[in-house]
């Protein structure tokens, strides 16, 4: 049997658990499996998460790590102008006023932008690298000899080669994505997948708009294996192995990314909700406070620095706890009465897990799906943190609840709809076109 | 895009690529007595180090005005097929043919969106910072760099006057 092979570059956490939980899938029918690590980025996280998962270790190829240019994502910005006989910028004077609303294209109909003079200048020696790329990518597949190849969207020159050397060599390619799936910004990129793996109808609308039918969809929900029961017992269990207090109220406390080469707003944002959690919950001894960091700042030397400052955390040691950036979501959220964030990922899963969601909504709704159609929870004004806190402080809390139905109706649009028998549904669309082809 | 931190038209926006100009740029600002300006980079944005801690406020960031890498990420996606569209006219114009390796979509993706992380959305992002710093004036030597050239060119389009960093 032909194995499917999992591209990973920069090593994103969730796209390798989620590959991994396909993976025992096809290995139980008989189908091997491999991990191609494309730019030398995925190893460390690969080899973190086999050991997370305690599954058996695939075989892995680092195909491109001795090409030596790095992947887009890694490439330093310095913008240096290629020299060239034909200007970039023909301005048009006074063609641009301040009084009108920014658009970008005006703008660069006002600059007399023209992209000639780097195509001409950077194309060349870009197909070159692409081809050199390309040439490993041949042989990487020739050896390995793959049934099919299953990605997520990063298009670097390692993945782009082996996306082409696989079409050359007619391997099905998945496109499988990370976190809550396809958004609508990934709408703007050209379909490169034979078929997508899709976790909700907010997917496959956006898919729509790439171009992309119905029959290239498959719609399994993310392979993440069911949600972990939640019943008294169940819960009992993992405050007991987190070490949380069993009888004060667990409130989760989701960050924005700290590391430096993010935006400085995301850390004026993550300490502006941090203070108002400390005013309101971390004086009040009904409480414990979970911050949970960003997982992006696992992977950054500037995302090691904690959200408060020493003497903070000394002085609520007995109802604060900092997890570690890689720390998996679920059995927080699995523990929390209550999950305050800001605008991420995290407000899916919570909406998801059932629990009551605040989110401190600063408006920043560049990428992020139109959640607020089916509003399963409680927008918050920055400005009004303290005030819905005070609420949560009530007792009874004196929150507005959410009705289940509105839940349901969040979840069938954006959730990640996360079943038992996910994985093993991904893995059998997979298997048949290993078996049969496209 | 987030909000900017300043909505108040600058007096001056003054481009420098080192510690040296730096200087020279503030004791110019200061000659003029002008409070109102704004010192940027120009080598590499974001993150443009030129290598100046003395703590005066008029030397910033271009985060500050939104220019950062998850934005530029964002943006490199948002504006593909704008550069798709131009790139296609290009490879006509230059008759290049349906079969060639440059016609690849595989190569096209990856080598658009190394064009736009670089050069497009930073432009994008460079032009809404002016937009709403809404400088009187603009100050820059000249130097090679992309980020130098679409700020000139911005000023030309909004008819504002450009000046060298001389102290």
């Amino acid at each position: 049997m032909r194995p499917v092979c999992f591209l990973t570059h920069t090593g994103n956490p969730g796209s390798v658990r989620r590959y991994l939980n396909t993976s025992a899938e096809l290995i139980a029918r008989g189908i091997p499996i491999g991990f191609i690590d494309v730019d030398g980025g995925g190893t460390a996280v690969l080899n973190q998460e086999v050991a997370r998962a305690a599954v058996e270790r695939c075989w892995l190829e680092e195909a491109f790590v001795s090409a030596g240019t790095p992947s887009g994502a890694s490439r330093p910005i310095v913008p240096e102008l290629p020299g060239s006989d034909r200007p970039l910028f023909r301005p048009a004077v006074g063609s641009l006023n301040f009084d009108s609303t920014f658009g970008f294209s005006d703008t660069l109909a006002g600059l007399g932008f023209d992209g000639s003079p780097l195509f001409a200048r950077l194309l060349a020696g870009h197909a070159e690298t692409f081809l050199e790329y390309l040439s490993v990518a041949r042989e990487v597949l020739g050896r390995v000899r793959p049934g099919c190849i299953v990605f997520d969207l990063c298009y670097t020159y390692g993945v782009a080669a082996l996306i082409e050397a696989a079409r050359e060599a007619g391997i099905p390619t998945v496109l499988m994505q990370h976190a809550a799936g396809v958004n609508a910004f990934y709408s703007c990129l050209p379909d490169m997948a034979d078929r997508y793996v899709a976790y909700n109808r907010y997917n496959i609308e956006c898919l729509a708009r790439m171009g992309v039918p119905p029959e290239r969809i498959w719609l399994t929900g993310a392979p993440e294996g069911a949600p972990t029961a939640r019943g008294t017992a169940e819960r009992a269990e993992v405050l007991r192995q987190l070490g949380l207090p069993e009888r004060r109220k667990i409130v989760l406390v989701a960050l924005k990314p700290a590391r430096e080469d993010f935006s400085g707003a995301l850390r004026q944002w993550n300490s502006a909700l941090l203070d108002a959690v400390e005013e309101v919950l971390l004086q009040d001894g009904r409480f414990f406070v979970v911050v949970r960091r960003h997982p992006s700042d696992a992977h950054h030397p500037s995302g090691a620095a904690l959200p408060m400052s020493a003497e903070t955390i000394a002085r609520f040691s007995e109802n604060l706890r900092i997890t570690d950036a890689e720390d998996p979501l679920e059995p927080w959220l699995h523990a929390a009465d209550a999950v305050i964030t800001l605008r991420s990922n995290t407000l899916v899963e919570a909406v998801e897990s059932g629990v009551q969601v605040f989110l401190v909504d600063h408006r920043d709704t560049d990428g992020w799906p139109d959640w607020e159609r089916i509003p399963a929870f409680i927008s918050v004004p920055p400005a009004q943190t303290r005030e819905y806190l005070r609420l949560l402080c009530q007792d009874p809390p004196a929150e507005p609840r959410i009705s289940p139905d509105l839940r349901r109706r969040f979840i069938e649009q954006f959730g990640l709809n996360r079943r038992s028998d996910s994985a093993a549904r991904l893995a059998a669309e997979i298997a048949h076109v290993i078996a049969v082809g496209l | 895009m987030e909000a900017l931190s300043v909505v108040e038209p600058v007096d001056a926006l003054v481009l420098v690529q080192d510690a040296a100009e730096c200087a020279a740029a503030l004791r110019m600002l200061d000659s003029w007595n002008c409070t109102s300006g704004v010192i940027l980079g120009c080598r590499a944005i974001p993150g443009a180090e030129i290598g100046y801690d003395g703590g005066d406020q008029r030397v910033r960031r271009w985060e500050d005005f939104g220019v950062q890498n998850l934005q530029i990420s964002y943006e490199s996606v948002l504006q593909y097929p704008v550069v798709a569209g131009a790139l296609k006219r290009f490879l006509d114009n230059a008759g290049v043919s349906e079969d060639s390796l440059l016609r690849s979509p595989c190569l096209q993706v990856s080598f658009i969106m190394q064009m736009n992380t670089t050069y497009i959305a930073p432009l994008r992002m460079v032009a809404a910072a002016f937009h709403a710093l809404r400088p009187k004036a603009l100050y820059v030597n000249d130097h090679p760099t992309f980020t130098v050239r679409a700020v000139r060119a911005l000023a030309q389009a909004y008819r504002i006057p450009v000046g060298a960093v001389v102290a």
